[in-house]
């Protein structure tokens, strides 16, 4: 076999490990995990699952293992490109986490249950979320508990809850806790009037105060014991508590962008008919649209059959797009959430287990409309910076340049002193010449805004 | 509607005393799995008589549902 390299997200598995060959991502099974593959096949489970398009369906492989220990080595389906929880909005959250209970509901049905409730498990694959890991399923020993079930509350409800019910951006607490967020500091941040919601009482305040009483040395209660009606119950429980808790109604500053921008209808459209084009110039299989808003433009690549990202912070238009992407079934799109003044960095263990943003790149074109000018007015980041970084996401450039005058610039500049006398064309265009050459220009029509297409020198 | 929304208030103003009783700050050395475990038990003991009801309703509502589809089926034969 040619050289592997081990993937950092799966080493804390004693089940087995996903490893790349040859570009191809495979994972062994090792000989510890077999009775419950083999079970996983043999149940029908997997075929209840893959069938239903719930869990990543995988080939197996001749391959020898290049692991000790290993069984077997699968080819399961590749997943482009690995999302975080906390890059996701509150429903695909939510999809996630309901995607997680129907899983368990159908292990539980063919014997098996879940061993872990990781929000990690989760990919969104084609326009919908899909369980990855398939070596999480275990033989159920009779009058088990649910072994996942605080892994559940930290990883889905106590973030949908908070993003619920204090604060649609308090999902970013799972980016510092990488194994969900404590359920002690979840049922501390709910409001008050959550004590009075069963499902919100139960599972996680009582929870919280359970957790911490029992898991004292010493305070640890007699195994307790659980039939398959009571854990029907419990899930029947959980999934009403997740399905219970809606998107909140927030506006936010960018939420209706579209509708306050100072564009002419005739205007937008040629901007994105100049998009379209430049796109097409590029002819990328990847790209990033990064200040997506709610996906107006990133709609421009997917409907190309690009495989598209589209990133913003604010969690309002990510959701909106989303909901469009569902709505819609749009297979090539997916919305994420992102601050690119503050991209996700390595997480976990060694800073290895969660990917940088930019680890999981470079995409073959990187998209930054109506951009510019909140990155270098509204976060003082110099273009240099802007270009280097770029540079460092993909092949392709398209950007688009916001001078001053601008009605939107205006507005950055009209609440802070203007200590920005490089922010000009011709800097900018000095700036990104450091690292890419233009193939393309164009004048937006009706605004005095320029569209540039570059290439990485 | 109105009375199953009662019902689940009430259930959670006679819930919260129970938690004064084994309330405890987090701190090191716990092990957040053994509350886990307790926790599910508990509240699957509590809902359980409310999710028969729903799967018994729910077995009557597809027999029907069944009856009325082998019908059509039957009529369409």
């Amino acid at each position: 076999m040619e050289k592997t390299n081990r993937q950092d997200a799966s080493f804390r598995d004693p089940a087995g490990f996903l490893f790349a060959s040859g570009g191809i991502l495979y994972r062994q099974v090792n000989a510890v995990y077999r009775p419950d593959y083999e079970l996983l096949l043999s149940s029908g489970l997997y075929a209840a699952l893959a069938g239903k398009k719930l869990l990543i369906p995988h080939d197996e492989t001749d391959l020898p293992c290049p692991g000790a220990d290993g069984f077997r080595v699968i080819r399961p389906e590749k997943v482009p490109f690995i999302s975080y929880p906390y890059e996701w909005c509150f429903s695909q959250l939510k999809a996630a986490a309901l995607l997680t209970l129907e899983v368990q509901k159908l292990a539980l049905a063919h014997g098996m249950t879940l061993r872990d409730a990781s929000a990690y498990n989760v990919q969104f694959h084609k326009g919908q979320p899909v369980f990855i890991d398939t070596l999480s399923f275990a033989k159920r020993a009779e009058g088990s508990p649910w072994a996942a079930y605080g892994q559940f509350c930290r990883h889905f409800l106590a973030p949908l809850a908070l993003m619920a019910k204090t604060d649609l951006r308090l999902n970013c607490l799972s980016r510092d806790f990488i194994d969900g967020v404590p359920l002690d500091l979840a049922s501390s941040l709910l409001p008050l009037r959550t004590w009075l919601d069963f499902s919100l009482l139960s599972h996680l305040h009582f929870h919280a105060k359970a957790s911490g009483h029992y898991g004292r040395p010493g305070a640890a209660p007699r195994k307790q014991e659980m039939s398959g009606f009571s854990l029907d119950a419990l899930l029947d429980s959980l999934e009403g508590a997740v399905k219970k808790l809606a998107f909140p109604g927030v506006k936010t500053e960018w939420g209706d962008y579209y509708a306050e921008t100072n564009y002419s209808e005739a205007a937008f459209e040629a901007k994105k008919l100049l998009v379209s084009d430049f796109i097409e110039a590029a002819s990328p299989q990847t790209l990033w649209d990064l200040g997506a808003n709610s996906g107006e433009f990133s709609r421009l690549a997917s409907a190309k059959n690009i495989s598209t990202l589209a990133f913003d912070s604010d969690p309002v238009a990510v959701e909106k797009n989303y909901r469009a992407v569902s709505a819609r079934k749009d297979e090539r799109l997916l919305p994420l959430l992102a601050d690119l003044a503050n991209p996700a960095p390595g997480t976990g263990w060694a800073n290895r287990e969660r990917a940088s943003l930019a680890a999981r790149g470079p995409a073959d074109c990187v998209m930054a409309l109506a951009l510019i000018h909140h990155l270098a007015i509204g976060n003082n980041l110099p273009f240099e910076e802007l270009a280097g970084y770029f540079a460092s996401l993909g092949r392709d450039l398209i950007i688009e340049f916001v001078p001053k005058e601008d009605s939107m610039a205006r507005f950055l500049l009209s609440a802070r002193e203007d200590v920005f006398p490089k922010y000009a064309q011709k800097d900018f265009e000095a700036a990104f010449s450091g690292y890419f050459a233009v193939l393309k220009q164009a004048q937006i029509p009706g605004s005095g805004r320029t569209l540039y297409l570059m290439r990485k020198l | 509607m109105r009375g199953i929304n009662l019902l689940l208030l009430s259930r959670s103003c006679l819930f919260i005393p129970v938690l004064f009783f084994c309330a405890a700050p987090a701190s090191a050395y716990i092990d957040p799995g053994a509350g886990s475990y307790v926790v599910q038990v508990v509240i699957a003991l509590l809902v359980s008589a409310g999710f028969a009801v729903k799967t018994f309703w729910q077995q009557i509502k597809n027999f029907f549902a069944g009856s009325a589809d082998d019908a059509a089926h039957g009529k369409n034969k």
